[in-house]
Protein backbone atom coordinates (compact mmCIF):
# COMPACT_ATOMS: atom_id res chain seq x y z
CA UNK A 1 0.00 0.00 0.00
CA UNK A 2 1.72 3.15 -1.15
CA UNK A 3 -0.92 5.77 -0.45
CA UNK A 4 -0.88 8.39 2.27
CA UNK A 5 -4.65 8.45 2.28
CA UNK A 6 -6.65 5.37 1.33
CA UNK A 7 -7.89 5.68 -2.24
CA UNK A 8 -11.52 5.16 -3.10
CA UNK A 9 -12.34 1.79 -4.61
CA UNK A 10 -12.11 1.84 -8.41
CA UNK A 11 -15.71 0.63 -8.77
CA UNK A 12 -18.37 0.86 -6.11
CA UNK A 13 -22.12 0.23 -6.01
CA UNK A 14 -24.28 0.75 -2.97
CA UNK A 15 -27.99 0.21 -2.36
CA UNK A 16 -29.64 0.99 0.92
CA UNK A 17 -32.37 2.61 2.88
CA UNK A 18 -32.73 4.65 6.04
CA UNK A 19 -35.63 5.24 8.39
CA UNK A 20 -35.78 8.37 10.54
CA UNK A 21 -38.44 8.99 13.16
CA UNK A 22 -38.51 12.02 15.40
CA UNK A 23 -40.51 13.50 18.22
CA UNK A 24 -41.87 16.23 15.94
CA UNK A 25 -44.11 13.60 14.39
CA UNK A 26 -41.96 13.28 11.29
CA UNK A 27 -41.13 9.99 9.62
CA UNK A 28 -38.75 9.85 6.67
CA UNK A 29 -37.84 6.77 4.66
CA UNK A 30 -34.87 7.36 2.38
CA UNK A 31 -34.02 4.71 -0.19
CA UNK A 32 -30.77 5.47 -1.98
CA UNK A 33 -28.61 3.97 -4.67
CA UNK A 34 -25.15 5.12 -5.72
CA UNK A 35 -22.45 3.93 -8.07
CA UNK A 36 -18.91 4.90 -9.08
CA UNK A 37 -17.48 3.17 -12.13
CA UNK A 38 -14.20 3.47 -14.05
CA UNK A 39 -15.37 3.85 -17.66
CA UNK A 40 -11.91 4.14 -19.21
CA UNK A 41 -8.47 4.31 -17.63
CA UNK A 42 -8.27 7.19 -15.13
CA UNK A 43 -11.86 8.31 -15.78
CA UNK A 44 -14.65 7.57 -13.32
CA UNK A 45 -18.35 8.31 -13.57
CA UNK A 46 -20.52 8.43 -10.48
CA UNK A 47 -24.21 8.75 -9.82
CA UNK A 48 -26.52 8.85 -6.88
CA UNK A 49 -30.29 8.83 -6.49
CA UNK A 50 -32.19 9.20 -3.23
CA UNK A 51 -35.75 9.86 -2.21
CA UNK A 52 -37.12 11.25 1.05
CA UNK A 53 -40.57 9.77 1.58
CA UNK A 54 -41.93 12.07 4.23
CA UNK A 55 -45.04 11.47 6.27
CA UNK A 56 -46.73 13.39 9.09
CA UNK A 57 -45.81 17.04 9.40
CA UNK A 58 -43.13 19.12 11.04
CA UNK A 59 -44.28 21.65 13.60
CA UNK A 60 -43.76 24.51 11.15
CA UNK A 61 -46.01 23.08 8.49
CA UNK A 62 -48.52 21.80 10.98
CA UNK A 63 -49.11 25.11 12.72
CA UNK A 64 -49.36 27.23 9.60
CA UNK A 65 -51.53 24.91 7.54
CA UNK A 66 -54.55 22.84 8.43
CA UNK A 67 -53.78 20.22 11.05
CA UNK A 68 -53.79 16.98 9.19
CA UNK A 69 -51.21 14.37 8.24
CA UNK A 70 -49.47 14.79 4.93
CA UNK A 71 -47.16 12.83 2.75
CA UNK A 72 -44.56 14.15 0.39
CA UNK A 73 -41.67 12.73 -1.56
CA UNK A 74 -38.43 14.55 -2.32
CA UNK A 75 -36.30 13.24 -5.13
CA UNK A 76 -32.60 14.02 -5.22
CA UNK A 77 -29.51 12.92 -6.98
CA UNK A 78 -26.18 13.74 -8.50
CA UNK A 79 -24.00 12.86 -11.46
CA UNK A 80 -20.25 13.20 -11.38
CA UNK A 81 -17.19 12.87 -13.57
CA UNK A 82 -13.70 12.31 -12.16
CA UNK A 83 -10.45 12.60 -14.08
CA UNK A 84 -7.09 11.45 -12.80
CA UNK A 85 -4.85 13.99 -14.50
CA UNK A 86 -1.77 12.24 -13.16
CA UNK A 87 -1.00 9.95 -10.21
CA UNK A 88 -1.11 12.92 -7.80
CA UNK A 89 -3.89 15.09 -9.24
CA UNK A 90 -7.61 14.49 -9.58
CA UNK A 91 -10.20 16.83 -11.07
CA UNK A 92 -13.90 16.11 -10.63
CA UNK A 93 -17.21 17.79 -11.31
CA UNK A 94 -20.65 17.05 -9.90
CA UNK A 95 -24.13 18.17 -10.86
CA UNK A 96 -26.85 17.72 -8.25
CA UNK A 97 -30.59 18.20 -8.08
CA UNK A 98 -33.36 18.04 -5.49
CA UNK A 99 -37.09 18.22 -6.19
CA UNK A 100 -40.24 18.14 -4.10
CA UNK A 101 -43.66 19.66 -4.82
CA UNK A 102 -42.68 22.87 -2.98
CA UNK A 103 -38.93 23.05 -3.53
CA UNK A 104 -36.54 22.60 -6.44
CA UNK A 105 -32.77 22.94 -6.34
CA UNK A 106 -29.95 22.45 -8.80
CA UNK A 107 -26.22 22.77 -8.23
CA UNK A 108 -22.81 22.35 -9.81
CA UNK A 109 -19.48 21.86 -8.08
CA UNK A 110 -15.87 21.31 -9.05
CA UNK A 111 -13.15 19.67 -6.99
CA UNK A 112 -9.39 19.62 -7.45
CA UNK A 113 -7.27 17.33 -5.29
CA UNK A 114 -3.48 17.47 -5.35
CA UNK A 115 -0.92 15.43 -3.40
CA UNK A 116 2.80 16.02 -3.13
CA UNK A 117 5.26 13.49 -4.50
CA UNK A 118 6.03 12.09 -1.05
CA UNK A 119 2.27 11.58 -0.46
CA UNK A 120 2.56 13.51 2.79
CA UNK A 121 0.27 16.41 1.95
CA UNK A 122 -3.09 16.37 0.20
CA UNK A 123 -4.88 19.57 -0.73
CA UNK A 124 -8.48 19.67 -1.90
CA UNK A 125 -10.28 22.72 -3.26
CA UNK A 126 -14.03 22.77 -3.90
CA UNK A 127 -16.12 25.46 -5.56
CA UNK A 128 -19.83 25.20 -6.14
CA UNK A 129 -23.03 27.05 -6.84
CA UNK A 130 -26.73 26.29 -6.59
CA UNK A 131 -30.13 27.72 -7.47
CA UNK A 132 -33.20 27.09 -5.32
CA UNK A 133 -36.85 27.69 -6.17
CA UNK A 134 -39.04 27.88 -3.06
CA UNK A 135 -42.81 27.66 -2.90
CA UNK A 136 -45.81 26.20 -1.13
CA UNK A 137 -47.65 23.04 -2.04
CA UNK A 138 -50.71 23.94 -4.06
CA UNK A 139 -49.55 27.41 -5.11
CA UNK A 140 -49.60 28.13 -8.83
CA UNK A 141 -46.10 29.64 -8.85
CA UNK A 142 -43.01 29.68 -6.62
CA UNK A 143 -42.82 32.15 -3.74
CA UNK A 144 -39.22 33.09 -4.40
CA UNK A 145 -35.79 31.88 -5.38
CA UNK A 146 -32.29 31.91 -3.95
CA UNK A 147 -28.73 31.57 -5.16
CA UNK A 148 -25.85 30.00 -3.31
CA UNK A 149 -22.11 29.95 -3.90
CA UNK A 150 -19.58 28.10 -1.78
CA UNK A 151 -15.92 27.26 -1.64
CA UNK A 152 -13.99 24.89 0.60
CA UNK A 153 -10.36 24.13 1.22
CA UNK A 154 -9.14 20.96 2.91
CA UNK A 155 -5.57 20.02 3.81
CA UNK A 156 -4.47 16.62 5.10
CA UNK A 157 -1.00 16.00 6.48
CA UNK A 158 0.53 12.63 7.25
CA UNK A 159 2.28 13.11 10.58
CA UNK A 160 3.61 9.60 11.06
CA UNK A 161 2.95 6.01 9.98
CA UNK A 162 -0.02 6.10 12.36
CA UNK A 163 -1.48 9.58 12.27
CA UNK A 164 -3.03 12.04 9.86
CA UNK A 165 -4.20 15.55 10.70
CA UNK A 166 -6.86 17.37 8.70
CA UNK A 167 -7.73 21.05 8.37
CA UNK A 168 -10.73 22.44 6.51
CA UNK A 169 -12.24 25.85 5.76
CA UNK A 170 -15.53 26.53 3.99
CA UNK A 171 -17.28 29.76 3.06
CA UNK A 172 -20.87 29.87 1.85
CA UNK A 173 -22.90 32.79 0.49
CA UNK A 174 -26.64 32.77 -0.08
CA UNK A 175 -28.93 35.49 -1.33
CA UNK A 176 -32.55 35.73 -2.34
CA UNK A 177 -35.63 34.30 -0.69
CA UNK A 178 -34.19 32.67 2.41
CA UNK A 179 -37.41 32.39 4.44
CA UNK A 180 -39.79 29.47 4.71
CA UNK A 181 -43.16 30.31 3.07
CA UNK A 182 -44.82 28.04 5.63
CA UNK A 183 -43.57 29.87 8.70
CA UNK A 184 -45.57 32.69 10.28
CA UNK A 185 -44.54 34.68 13.31
CA UNK A 186 -46.85 36.12 15.96
CA UNK A 187 -45.96 39.67 17.00
CA UNK A 188 -47.73 40.86 20.13
CA UNK A 189 -47.87 43.98 22.21
CA UNK A 190 -50.18 46.78 23.29
CA UNK A 191 -52.90 44.25 24.04
CA UNK A 192 -53.08 42.84 20.54
CA UNK A 193 -51.20 40.53 18.23
CA UNK A 194 -50.73 39.95 14.53
CA UNK A 195 -49.49 36.98 12.55
CA UNK A 196 -46.95 37.87 9.89
CA UNK A 197 -44.88 35.94 7.37
CA UNK A 198 -41.37 35.09 8.48
CA UNK A 199 -38.80 37.69 7.40
CA UNK A 200 -35.03 37.21 7.40
CA UNK A 201 -32.23 39.11 5.63
CA UNK A 202 -31.92 38.56 1.88
CA UNK A 203 -28.26 37.67 2.16
CA UNK A 204 -26.22 35.39 4.37
CA UNK A 205 -22.50 34.70 4.65
CA UNK A 206 -21.46 31.56 6.54
CA UNK A 207 -18.04 30.15 7.34
CA UNK A 208 -16.72 27.07 9.08
CA UNK A 209 -13.22 26.17 10.18
CA UNK A 210 -12.41 22.66 11.31
CA UNK A 211 -9.62 20.33 12.21
CA UNK A 212 -9.27 16.69 13.03
CA UNK A 213 -6.90 13.88 13.84
CA UNK A 214 -7.02 10.31 12.60
CA UNK A 215 -4.87 7.95 14.65
CA UNK A 216 -4.13 4.25 14.29
CA UNK A 217 -3.42 3.42 17.92
CA UNK A 218 -2.45 -0.16 17.19
CA UNK A 219 -4.17 -2.58 14.88
CA UNK A 220 -7.15 -3.23 15.22
CA UNK A 221 -7.92 0.00 17.14
CA UNK A 222 -8.29 3.39 15.51
CA UNK A 223 -9.66 6.68 16.76
CA UNK A 224 -10.47 10.06 15.28
CA UNK A 225 -11.44 13.37 16.80
CA UNK A 226 -12.50 16.65 15.27
CA UNK A 227 -13.53 20.18 16.07
CA UNK A 228 -15.47 22.69 13.99
CA UNK A 229 -16.27 26.35 14.55
CA UNK A 230 -19.05 27.88 12.44
CA UNK A 231 -20.16 31.49 12.22
CA UNK A 232 -22.29 33.72 10.02
CA UNK A 233 -23.26 37.35 9.60
CA UNK A 234 -26.68 36.74 11.14
CA UNK A 235 -25.01 36.31 14.53
CA UNK A 236 -25.05 32.52 14.61
CA UNK A 237 -21.87 30.96 15.99
CA UNK A 238 -21.20 27.49 17.28
CA UNK A 239 -18.76 24.81 18.23
CA UNK A 240 -18.88 21.12 17.30
CA UNK A 241 -16.73 18.36 18.76
CA UNK A 242 -16.84 14.83 17.41
CA UNK A 243 -15.03 11.65 18.36
CA UNK A 244 -15.08 8.14 16.96
CA UNK A 245 -13.51 4.81 17.82
CA UNK A 246 -13.04 2.06 15.26
CA UNK A 247 -12.42 -1.63 15.75
CA UNK A 248 -11.37 -3.77 12.77
CA UNK A 249 -11.16 -7.27 14.25
CA UNK A 250 -10.83 -9.09 10.91
CA UNK A 251 -10.46 -8.22 7.20
CA UNK A 252 -13.58 -6.48 5.94
CA UNK A 253 -15.10 -6.00 9.40
CA UNK A 254 -15.39 -2.55 10.95
CA UNK A 255 -17.24 -1.48 14.09
CA UNK A 256 -17.50 2.24 14.77
CA UNK A 257 -18.84 4.05 17.80
CA UNK A 258 -19.09 7.81 17.42
CA UNK A 259 -20.44 10.84 19.18
CA UNK A 260 -20.83 14.53 18.49
CA UNK A 261 -21.74 17.56 20.58
CA UNK A 262 -22.77 20.95 19.18
CA UNK A 263 -23.35 24.21 21.01
CA UNK A 264 -24.67 27.20 19.08
CA UNK A 265 -25.46 30.86 19.73
CA UNK A 266 -28.58 32.05 17.95
CA UNK A 267 -29.11 34.71 15.30
CA UNK A 268 -29.25 38.28 16.63
CA UNK A 269 -32.81 38.74 15.37
CA UNK A 270 -34.08 35.43 16.70
CA UNK A 271 -36.59 35.55 19.53
CA UNK A 272 -38.92 33.01 21.08
CA UNK A 273 -41.59 35.69 21.29
CA UNK A 274 -41.81 39.07 19.59
CA UNK A 275 -43.67 41.64 21.74
CA UNK A 276 -42.92 44.88 19.95
CA UNK A 277 -46.33 46.10 18.71
CA UNK A 278 -47.11 48.64 17.46
CA UNK A 279 -43.58 48.34 16.03
CA UNK A 280 -43.08 45.52 13.56
CA UNK A 281 -39.61 43.93 13.78
CA UNK A 282 -37.76 44.14 10.48
CA UNK A 283 -36.60 40.51 10.88
CA UNK A 284 -38.64 37.84 12.62
CA UNK A 285 -38.39 34.06 12.53
CA UNK A 286 -39.49 30.84 14.22
CA UNK A 287 -36.76 28.78 12.57
CA UNK A 288 -35.33 26.71 15.40
CA UNK A 289 -32.04 26.20 13.55
CA UNK A 290 -31.44 29.93 14.12
CA UNK A 291 -32.06 29.65 17.86
CA UNK A 292 -29.43 29.08 20.54
CA UNK A 293 -29.29 25.34 20.89
CA UNK A 294 -27.38 22.23 21.82
CA UNK A 295 -27.32 18.90 20.09
CA UNK A 296 -25.80 15.53 20.84
CA UNK A 297 -25.41 12.61 18.49
CA UNK A 298 -24.52 9.01 19.23
CA UNK A 299 -24.06 6.39 16.53
CA UNK A 300 -23.02 2.79 16.01
CA UNK A 301 -21.93 1.49 12.61
CA UNK A 302 -21.11 -2.08 11.67
CA UNK A 303 -19.66 -3.22 8.37
CA UNK A 304 -19.90 -6.97 7.76
CA UNK A 305 -18.13 -8.67 4.83
CA UNK A 306 -20.40 -11.10 3.01
CA UNK A 307 -18.50 -12.56 0.12
CA UNK A 308 -16.56 -11.75 -3.02
CA UNK A 309 -18.53 -11.99 -6.25
CA UNK A 310 -16.89 -11.48 -9.66
CA UNK A 311 -14.08 -9.54 -8.02
CA UNK A 312 -16.45 -7.34 -6.04
CA UNK A 313 -16.20 -7.41 -2.25
CA UNK A 314 -19.76 -7.38 -0.99
CA UNK A 315 -20.47 -6.07 2.48
CA UNK A 316 -23.47 -5.10 4.55
CA UNK A 317 -23.53 -1.86 6.48
CA UNK A 318 -25.84 -1.41 9.46
CA UNK A 319 -26.12 1.93 11.28
CA UNK A 320 -28.03 3.25 14.24
CA UNK A 321 -27.97 6.94 15.12
CA UNK A 322 -29.72 9.05 17.76
CA UNK A 323 -29.78 12.84 17.42
CA UNK A 324 -31.02 15.00 20.28
CA UNK A 325 -31.58 18.74 19.92
CA UNK A 326 -32.40 21.17 22.72
CA UNK A 327 -33.53 24.52 21.36
CA UNK A 328 -33.51 27.42 23.81
CA UNK A 329 -35.87 30.38 23.72
CA UNK A 330 -38.27 28.18 21.77
CA UNK A 331 -41.65 27.88 23.48
CA UNK A 332 -43.03 25.40 20.95
CA UNK A 333 -41.36 21.96 20.93
CA UNK A 334 -38.00 22.94 22.46
CA UNK A 335 -36.62 19.43 22.19
CA UNK A 336 -36.34 17.16 19.20
CA UNK A 337 -35.04 13.60 19.22
CA UNK A 338 -34.49 11.67 16.02
CA UNK A 339 -33.82 7.96 15.74
CA UNK A 340 -32.26 6.80 12.50
CA UNK A 341 -31.66 3.24 11.34
CA UNK A 342 -29.89 2.47 8.08
CA UNK A 343 -29.02 -0.60 6.09
CA UNK A 344 -27.00 -0.82 2.90
CA UNK A 345 -25.35 -3.39 0.68
CA UNK A 346 -22.09 -2.30 -0.92
CA UNK A 347 -20.04 -3.97 -3.61
CA UNK A 348 -16.61 -2.57 -4.43
CA UNK A 349 -13.36 -3.52 -6.05
CA UNK B 1 -3.28 33.09 13.93
CA UNK B 2 -2.11 30.55 16.50
CA UNK B 3 -3.90 27.84 14.54
CA UNK B 4 -2.10 28.79 11.34
CA UNK B 5 1.25 28.79 13.13
CA UNK B 6 0.47 25.37 14.57
CA UNK B 7 -0.40 24.15 11.08
CA UNK B 8 2.94 25.29 9.66
CA UNK B 9 4.85 23.74 12.56
CA UNK B 10 3.03 20.47 11.99
CA UNK B 11 3.76 20.59 8.29
CA UNK B 12 7.43 21.36 8.73
CA UNK B 13 8.05 18.89 11.52
CA UNK B 14 6.51 15.81 9.90
CA UNK B 15 8.93 12.96 9.48
CA UNK B 16 9.12 11.25 6.12
CA UNK B 17 6.85 8.21 5.98
CA UNK B 18 8.21 5.60 3.62
CA UNK B 19 5.89 3.52 1.41
CA UNK B 20 6.61 0.39 3.40
CA UNK B 21 5.47 2.19 6.57
CA UNK B 22 1.99 3.09 5.30
CA UNK B 23 0.12 -0.15 5.98
CA UNK B 24 -1.92 1.31 8.86
CA UNK B 25 -2.64 4.51 6.94
CA UNK B 26 -4.15 2.45 4.13
CA UNK B 27 -6.67 0.71 6.34
CA UNK B 28 -10.39 1.53 5.79
CA UNK B 29 -10.67 2.96 9.31
CA UNK B 30 -8.12 5.65 8.38
CA UNK B 31 -9.99 6.89 5.29
CA UNK B 32 -11.04 10.55 5.16
CA UNK B 33 -14.66 9.40 4.81
CA UNK B 34 -15.10 5.76 5.68
CA UNK B 35 -18.57 5.58 4.12
CA UNK B 36 -19.25 8.43 1.67
CA UNK B 37 -22.94 7.54 1.37
CA UNK B 38 -23.41 7.60 5.14
CA UNK B 39 -21.49 10.88 5.40
CA UNK B 40 -23.72 12.43 2.75
CA UNK B 41 -26.84 11.22 4.55
CA UNK B 42 -25.64 12.59 7.90
CA UNK B 43 -24.88 15.95 6.31
CA UNK B 44 -28.35 15.98 4.75
CA UNK B 45 -30.18 15.23 7.99
CA UNK B 46 -28.01 17.59 10.05
CA UNK B 47 -28.49 20.47 7.59
CA UNK B 48 -32.25 20.29 8.14
CA UNK B 49 -31.78 20.75 11.88
CA UNK B 50 -28.73 22.99 12.25
CA UNK B 51 -27.28 26.21 10.85
CA UNK B 52 -23.71 24.95 10.44
CA UNK B 53 -22.05 24.10 7.16
CA UNK B 54 -19.64 21.27 6.51
CA UNK B 55 -16.14 22.81 6.37
CA UNK B 56 -14.88 20.05 4.11
CA UNK B 57 -17.23 20.55 1.18
CA UNK B 58 -18.87 23.19 -0.95
CA UNK B 59 -22.39 21.84 -0.94
CA UNK B 60 -25.10 22.32 -3.46
CA UNK B 61 -28.54 23.71 -2.83
CA UNK B 62 -30.92 22.93 -0.04
CA UNK B 63 -33.60 20.29 0.27
CA UNK B 64 -36.44 22.47 1.52
CA UNK B 65 -36.61 20.24 4.56
CA UNK B 66 -38.63 21.82 7.34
Amino acid sequence: MLLAVPAAADDRVSVGTSLAIDTDGLTVVQPAVSARVEVVEDVHVSGRYEADVISAATVDVRTSASVRPFEETRHGGALGLELELDRLTTLSGTGSFSYSPDYASGGLSLRLRVEDDARRHALTVDVGGAYDSVGRVGDASPTGDAFAAATALAWSIVLSPQAVVDFALAIDHRRGFLESPYRFVTVAGSGSQVRLPEEVPDERWRAALGGGLRWAIAEPFYIRAGYRFHVDDWGVAGHTVDVAGHLAPAPGWLLTASGRVLSQRGATFYSGGYATLPEIPEYRTRDRTLSPHWSMVGALDLRIPIETVAGFRVSANVRGRVVWHRYFDTPLLPERTTWIASFALTAER
Amino acid sequence: MRGLALAFVLAAGCATVHPWERELLAQPAMAERIDPDASAFDAHTDAARESAIDPASAGGGGCGCN
